[in-house]
């Protein structure tokens, strides 16, 4: 046992010290923080987007296809991410016909969706290449890397912060874009108002039914850019355990966060910490089937942190209203 | 108006709309069924018939099957896990509890049966004890790993309120990697193979092939799966204690209100759900196996929430529910191992479509509407009637 945790420290030296581990944590946590950005747009409109799985395996899938079918190296992963946002977009949008037009609970849907999504996802694999595990017979090509000019040069922050996926990218700028948008629009505040008090939103002219809608038709946006970052960035290819999980994830994470972009961001860069620790692990022998379950076990305790935290505030809150009262009483 | 009436005409409304909307949706599930297969197979005459009639081949003498094992027994097989955990979630749903943490409490059952079987029996210890003691042993400490693995997730949100729908997600890929673990870096793993474990006796035990002489496999695991699904429709529909479950997931306001322990009961449906699901993880280890094979998620967790869905949490609704997407799952298997069949996996796309429909509160809404004012008028007709 002694060796074994003398391994793991010297494990967990090795890799704080190479600057591609703190690569491999902004590449590993840009997918998750997708699909946590998705569940937190809908979150904010108080609708659990539990389809989001279904939604980024049926994408990644349709990514493949049409890059494939466009050509790899005529811009076709570029017009696959655009198909797969169409998709997803279109995948969000029938979660909200299905939950709020024909009044099906919404964790259910997203069960249901799950369900068809990565049945479809095999079928049409199946059906379209004649291949039942991946997609290798056909060549769907990656998005570009990009390398940043002057970033590059820089001894360690340039393997750090440079030779990233486009998307790598996108999906941290997204965070800024979406922190805006949720904060500082007039969509946002609606998204806001109509998650926290549907029947106040609705007394003053807002369509909630409208409102949920268009969160869940992006959330399902930012599912296809996850599905898409999936099969044309992290492999080239789709394969049917390709998402293993990322989600759900995603989904815990934009639980964690109070679906507020900016927090969200960091539990996915905290989860991205130990999704790239148990990758990096497997350079040393260690036993990577315990460490595979360390990224869940954070999440489950941060799921619970934040639940501690969330009662505390809340009997902070409490506690604040009824010394108000006592100090007006008094006076 | 003396009329006689058939059963469908003697039903209540209310049963009857449930009734055509669920014939409703399974007609557009077995409809697109058709379709997929059709758009798909090499020889779609010759898929259909397999997907449609595969399971009762066994009538035709003629029909060798191309697995070694007979296709009526596939029908069975595939009955066995989902009567469990749909039982499981019939009961954990009843109380409006959504602990999705059915599939690694299969996992964790499966798990802990195996080591039971392994540590008592066979080559890993290279004893032979009594298989009977490593059934009732195997099945007793799965069920109890089983429950366990549903128990956190409700204990941290009795604790702590942490999202039980999150955490009991986390807990299945937990159990899954700690299944990996066990199986590829303990002793459990059989060093001759690449990943299975040990075995423990030299056939499945649950399992008894060719009973009578005939080509019937008589399965304990149906036996066992049907008894569990009895006592949780006695636990749900006859119980005190299932009453108030019944009555928190109609109304937790009003269960709080009248003195139901909204939180206690909430905790023991989890508990008896994962216990359900961890026995079921370990029938269908020892009725299929004689080893431990656990490297990916079953998928019969989710299957739960269908099957209740199906049974709208009523488990004496849940024997034909199961029988027929068996039934779908089973005709598929076969079809999808002929030449040129379409894969297996269209079946969760059918499921799916299903129980949106079944779901969909708005679907075929005009018609429910129609039979209650219909059914009203008739009433009021008879009743003017007999007062005249």
């Amino acid at each position: 046992m002694g060796v074994w945790f003398n391994e793991v420290f010297a494990a967990i030296g090795s890799a704080f010290s190479n600057p591609e581990f703190y690569f491999m944590i902004i590449q590993s946590a840009a997918p998750i923080l997708l699909a946590a950005l998705g569940c937190a747009v809908a979150q904010k409109a108080s609708a659990t987007n539990m389809g989001m799985e279904g939604i980024m395996t049926f994408t990644a899938l349709v990514a493949v296809l049409v890059s494939s079918a466009v050509g790899a190296t005529a811009g076709g992963p570029w017009v696959g991410l655009i198909a797969a946002m169409i998709v997803g977009s279109l995948l969000g949008y029938l979660v909200s016909v299905f939950a709020y037009r024909l009044k099906i609970d919404i964790t259910l849907v997203g069960i249901a969706l799950n369900l068809i999504a990565t049945g479809a996802a095999v079928y049409l694999m199946y059906t379209l290449t004649g291949d039942r595990a991946t997609t290798t017979s056909l060549t769907s090509g990656n998005l570009p890397k990009v390398f940043i000019p002057g970033l590059n040069d820089i001894p360690v922050i340039g393997k750090i912060f440079s030779g990233h996926y486009i998307l790598t990218y996108a999906s941290y700028v997204l965070v800024f874009v979406l922190s805006f948008f949720i904060f500082k629009t007039k969509t946002g505040l609606r998204i806001r108002a109509v998650g926290e008090n549907p029947n106040a939103a609705e007394s003053v002219g807002i369509s909630s039914l409208k409102i949920k809608t268009i969160s869940l038709t992006l959330s399902g946006l930012f599912g296809g850019i996850a599905g898409a970052y999936m099969s044309t960035c992290y492999l080239a290819l789709f394969s049917s355990g390709l998402i293993a999980g990322r989600g759900f994830v995603g989904l815990a994470a934009c639980m964690m966060g109070s679906a507020n972009p900016g927090i969200v961001c960091l539990c996915c860069l905290a989860f991205g910490v130990f999704y790239a620790f148990s990758n990096f692990a497997q350079h040393f022998e260690l036993s990577i089937y315990a460490l595979g379950a360390v990224p869940y076990v954070v999440v489950l305790i941060g799921v619970v942190l934040y639940a501690v935290y969330v009662r505390k505030k809340e009997q902070k809150r409490l506690k604040g209203l009824d010394s108000e009262e006592k100090t007006e009483r008094a006076a | 108006m003396n009329k006689k009436k058939n059963f469908i005409q003697r039903m209540d409304v209310e049963a009857r709309f449930s009734l055509i909307r669920t014939a409703m949706a399974i007609a557009i599930g077995l409809g697109l069924a058709v379709v997929l297969i059709l758009l798909s197979a090499k020889n779609p005459a010759e898929s259909l018939r397999y997907f449609f009639l595969g399971p009762l081949q066994i009538l035709n003498p003629n029909v060798k099957p191309a697995i070694g094992w007979n296709y009526f027994d596939y029908w069975i097989q595939q009955m066995i896990p989902i009567l469990f955990t749909g039982a499981a979630v019939s009961i954990m749903f009843s109380a409006s509890k959504i602990n999705l943490g059915l599939e690694g409490s299969i996992m964790a059952g499966g798990l802990a049966c195996a080591w039971v079987c392994c540590l008592l029996d066979g080559d890993m210890v290279a004893k032979n004890a009594n298989p009977a003691l490593c059934i009732i042993l195997g099945l007793a400490v799965a069920t109890i790993a089983g429950a366990l693995v549903t128990l956190i997730p409700a204990l941290l949100e009795k604790r702590f309120g942490a999202n039980v729908m999150v955490t009991s997600l986390m807990m299945n890929y937990v159990i899954l990697y700690i299944s990996q673990y066990c199986l590829f870096s303990t002793t459990l793993r059989d060093p001759k193979t690449s990943k299975y474990s040990y075995q423990w006796t030299e056939k499945p035990v649950l399992t008894f092939k060719k009973i009578f002489g005939t080509k019937i496999t008589f399965r304990w695991g149906l036996i066992i799966a049907i008894v569990v699904v009895i006592l949780a429709w006695i636990f749900l529909y006859k119980t005190k204690w299932g009453f108030r479950i019944r009555q928190i997931g109609q109304n937790p306001s009003f269960a709080k209100y009248v003195g139901v322990s909204v939180v206690g009961l909430g905790v023991l449906v989890q508990v008896i759900g994962g216990a359900i699901g961890g026995l079921g993880g370990a029938t269908v280890i020892l009725g299929n196996y004689n080893y431990y094979y656990g490297i990916e998620m079953t998928g019969y967790g989710w299957d739960g929430v269908i099957m209740a869905i199906f049974a709208r949490n009523n488990p004496k609704k849940l024997f034909l529910s199961c029988a027929f997407i068996a039934y779908i799952r089973a005709g598929a298997l076969i079809m999808s191992t002929q030449p040129g069949g379409p894969i297996n996996e269209m079946t969760q796309i059918v499921e799916g479509v299903i129980i949106l429909f079944l779901l969909a509160e708005r679907f075929l809404a005009k018609t429910h509407r129609k039979m209650i004012v219909a059914d009203a008028r008739d009433k009021q007709a008879a009743k003017l009637a007999a007062e005249a």
